[in-house]
């Protein structure tokens, strides 16, 4: 550990450039950003608590080797996040047959019905945090994750366009048509439990 | 926290005594994936200047409106280069989407600007010359490509369709007729009594011209319009030795 030395007062591209030179600054990183990226991958992956620790060090290990590769023009966060979703995704690819598990659910999807659009107007607001991740785990993949960063992880556009690496205008169409799908979707369950 | 991920990350950082992967590195894949892409813009303006060499030559205007036109036009499109444009305007597109923030833009976007791009390029490259010369290499060194791309001389061989083509050996001033030599060694008799005759024609032996009319009957031709071969830039020297100049030329249906 670095001795008197005040993380707080640095920010994260700072502190990942004290991290190239010596890998004792990047624990003050990683702290600061543990429990987010494990509760992103438990997330998005669909994986057990102990799977989703195993992701998470490897992530920080990946982002670690790749320090000297950090783009200042983009936030640390969406750099970090952004090596998350890929090795989620690898990780899908290289367990295919794995059994999916749902996941923690929380509160913080019901910030989507705070968004001021006709999609989410319309929607049940008593629907329970773990109904919504029954839903979010049946509509696409690439749907669910963007309704995550935007309503749970709270990312705006840019952010989310940095993430997945797609243009804005592009995270704007996603989001509109992932909330279409979950809605469809609600709605469906609605009716089968109204029968 | 229980489970202190970074503490873990931290040990095994120092227990393998890893670091990370140097600045050059991340150089040297970036300059490769630069590099890629602006020597797939490059190939791809210098395939859109050889269509607009092409184009020039074969000028397609002229031949379009002519009864049969269209048919002899859409042969004689440059296919091969076509395809060439296509090829590198994708493989300029995906090095762009992989360059650091290639990702931004739309792929739409980003195609539109890589064509438009190329298309001007192409131009330049075609008016400084430049790919006159790489058509006339590729000619030259490779008989196979006149084969596989409809060349002007192959367009302009093409006598039942009006279309005629070659160099002049003689020229009766007063009989208003011309001999010509075709691509292929035949010798034409060319009436141009009633031709309209280009101001950049000067009707002297060993000039190379194309002609548009009639065939008349076996080698007589009868022409409505007489045009300079290639303007200023003529591609052949004059005789003596006509065979030995003349560029490969792939077969007309005459």
């Amino acid at each position: 550990m670095v001795p008197n030395f005040d993380a707080k007062n640095k920010s994260d591209e700072e502190l990942a450039g004290l991290t190239r030179d010596n890998p004792d600054f990047y624990y003050f990183l990683m702290e600061r950003y543990e429990e987010k990226i494990l509760r992103y991958v438990r997330r998005i992956a669909n994986v057990s608590r102990e799977v989703s620790e195993d992701l998470v060090q490897e992530i920080f290990l990946k982002a670690y080797e790749n320090i000297n590769d950090f783009d200042e023009t983009l936030k640390f966060s969406s750099w970090l996040y952004r090596i998350a979703h890929n090795h989620v995704i690898s990780h899908w690819r290289k367990y295919k047959n794995e059994k999916l598990l749902s996941w923690d659910a929380d509160e913080s999807f019901k910030n989507m019905f705070e968004s001021d659009d006709d999609l989410t107007r319309d929607l049940d607001k008593k629907i329970t945090a773990e109904r919504m991740s029954e839903v979010l785990d049946k509509i696409k993949p690439a749907y669910k994750e963007v309704l995550v960063l935007r309503y749970m992880e709270d990312k705006d556009y840019t952010e989310i366009g940095d993430i997945l690496k797609k243009p804005v205008g592009t995270i704007g169409t996603l989001i509109l048509r992932a909330k279409k799908e979950l809605k469809k979707e609600i709605e469906s369950g609605n009716n089968f439990y109204s029968k | 926290m229980d489970t202190n991920v970074s503490q873990k990350v931290i040990d095994k950082i120092k227990k393998e005594r890893l670091a990370p992967k140097s600045g050059w590195h991340f150089f040297l894949l970036r300059a490769a994936v630069l590099a890629g892409l602006s020597f797939f813009i490059l190939a791809g303006a210098l395939s859109f200047g050889i269509i607009f060499d092409i184009v020039r030559q074969v000028e397609i205007t002229r031949i379009i409106g002519r009864p049969g036109g269209p048919g002899v036009v859409l042969l004689s499109l440059p296919y091969l280069w076509i395809i060439f444009v296509v090829f590198f305007l994708v493989l300029a597109l995906a090095d762009f989407a992989r360059t650091r923030h290639g990702y931004k833009y739309r792929l739409l976007h980003i195609g539109v600007a890589l064509f438009v791009g190329m298309f001007f390029l192409g131009a330049v490259f075609h008016a400084l010359g430049y790919c006159d010369s790489i058509e006339m290499y590729l000619e030259n060194q490779f008989p196979l490509y006149s084969r596989i791309v409809a060349t002007p001389q192959g367009v302009w061989s093409r006598p039942s369709d009006g279309l005629l083509s070659g160099m002049i050996v003689q020229n009766d001033n007063v009989m208003d007729r011309l001999e010509l030599e075709d691509w292929r060694s035949n010798r034409w008799d060319v009436d141009y009594s009633q031709a309209t005759i280009e101001p950049q024609v000067s009707e002297s032996l060993g000039e190379m011209i194309k002609v548009i009319g009639d065939k008349q009957a076996d080698h007589n031709f009868k022409a409505e319009d007489i045009r300079p071969w290639d303007g200023e830039m003529m591609r052949l020297p004059p005789p003596p030795d006509l065979k030995g100049a003349m560029p490969p030329v792939r077969p007309g249906k005459d």
